[in-house]
């Protein structure tokens, strides 16, 4: 078990004990992980910020239920993830309903989504064409940085079936990037561990 | 087929080989434009990925978020939430399209509460945690005090309460491991996401060698052209969870008569279908 892990582990014990600092300390340690993972998965930043708070609120809620044999931070991402698929299938049937009235596409304050997601509009995009399972993948294993083993036990998967997902999410990717430019003049990426 | 292991690629890719693995394996590609070409890609895809900084909260987003969560649950009752998420869009409201149903679709339910795969629980609490409804003062409650659910299993993250029969052995079938109230939850459900394939289309990946219940899916529905994704069964709305179960949607193409022909397998032996009209 991982520093991190340990720490987790102890704070979710004193958090049940009524530890109001556990509280803030667990979310300290994971609210800006689990924030980024909802925001590469809904690219909304107010649906992401939705989804963060519904995660966190249904992981303390079920505490009690945490026995410590794997790391919170999967079951964490675990729920983020399934948090966000559920966003997104009801985004995908509202794209099907009129938007409200005010909301008008072509408003620029209205689609500037992308300067706040911190996202290269193309790679966000790109993010954004693949199915669902695919972009987790990619955003845990390659944006993320997490293992591969841990991946799959956030989504709930065999390894090889991470492996495969990410594969193929990568080539979907780079064929939705297309003819853009490759990333020379661009400043290394924060890659966590 | 490819002559190369896309695996060994990826990791080729992301620098997670030895030096000798990495070395060993760009020479035996060196010669193999496919491969050559495929490691170009995910380089390509990976040095994009990386270019991105990691998003992070504002402090006032970060102060609301807290104060919401601590006020859900009851830890400070003067916190103001930031606001309720939204319910839940229930799956009457989709509009049914008489076109769209002329795909043919089979479902199949192939997770459950498995005993050795704790992640799963987790898929549903995740699912719960969508009803949320703002309400803080059903929420509200002591630090930590919610009433245990039955536990799930032996599994790694024991998280939720389950269906009556999720308990049942491993080796029961879908008739037994689920109560009739389920599998009737089940087929109406699955009617409702044939309803809406384009939503299904979205979602849907090709199958593979790990995709679970495949080889029952086609000896069953007679094809092998098919697609799927697992798909978490939404809990109820209201009140305790009845089931945890993720679908492995199977999605056919269109047939002469544009009938829709949906199963649910057993999670556990992928023998007993449930068939949905």
């Amino acid at each position: 078990m991982t520093d991190r892990a340990e720490a987790d582990a102890a704070l979710i014990a004193r958090y049940l004990r009524g530890e109001m600092a556990a509280f803030e300390d667990l979310m300290r340690a994971h609210e800006d992980r689990v924030f980024a993972v909802c925001l590469r998965m809904l690219r909304d930043r107010e649906s992401a910020l939705d989804a963060t708070q519904e995660t966190f609120i249904t992981v303390f809620r079920k505490a009690d239920r945490f026995a410590g044999r794997s790391a919170f931070s999967t079951w964490l991402y675990r729920v983020a993830v399934n948090t966000c698929y559920d966003h997104a299938r009801r985004t995908r049937r509202h794209l099907a309903e009129p938007l409200p009235e005010g909301n008008d596409p072509a408003d620029q304050a209205a689609g500037d989504e992308f300067g706040a997601v911190e996202l290269r509009p193309d790679l966000q995009a790109a993010l954004a064409a693949l199915p669902d399972e695919f972009r987790a993948a990619v955003i845990l294993a390659d944006v993320q940085g997490l293992a591969l083993q841990t991946v799959a036990e956030a989504l709930g998967v065999p390894v090889g079936t991470v492996k495969s997902r990410v594969f193929r999410g990568r080539r979907l990717l780079a064929e939705a990037l297309g003819n853009l430019q490759t990333p020379s003049d661009t400043p290394s990426g924060e890659r966590h561990e | 087929m490819n002559s190369f292991d896309p695996e060994l690629l990826a990791a080729l890719a992301e620098g997670s080989l030895s030096p000798a693995a990495a070395a060993a394996l760009e020479a035996r590609i060196a010669t193999n434009p496919a491969a050559l070409a495929e490691l170009g890609i995910q380089r390509k895809a990976l040095a994009f990925i990386r270019s991105a900084t990691a998003p992070r909260l504002q402090d006032e987003e970060r102060t609301a978020l807290r104060a919401a969560i601590a006020t859900q649950l009851g830890l400070t009752p003067d916190a103001v939430p930031r606001r309720a998420p939204r319910r839940r869009v229930a799956w009457g409201a989709i509009a049914v399209s008489a076109s769209a149903l002329a795909a043919i679709i089979a479902l199949a339910p192939v997770v459950g509460l498995l005993g050795d795969r704790g992640g799963d629980d987790a898929a549903t609490v995740a699912n719960e945690a969508t009803t949320l409804d703002g309400d803080a003062a059903r929420d509200a409650g002591p630090l930590g005090a919610e009433p245990p659910a039955p536990e799930a299993s032996d599994d790694t993250v024991p998280l939720l309460s389950t269906a009556a029969g999720a308990q049942e052995s491993a080796t029961t079938t879908l008739a037994t491991a689920f109560a009739e109230a389920d599998r009737t939850k089940i087929a109406d459900d699955l009617t409702l996401l044939r309803a809406d394939p384009e939503g299904l289309q979205v979602v849907v990946v090709p199958t593979d060698e790990t995709t679970p219940c495949l080889q029952e899916a086609v000896a069953y529905l007679g094809n092998d052209t098919l697609a799927w994704f697992p798909y978490p069964y939404p809990p109820e709305e209201q009140g305790a969870m009845v089931a945890t179960i993720e679908y492995a949607v199977f999605v056919l193409g269109d047939t002469s008569d544009g009938t829709a022909i949906l199963v649910a397998f057993a999670p556990d032996d992928c023998a007993t279908p449930i068939p949905v009209p």
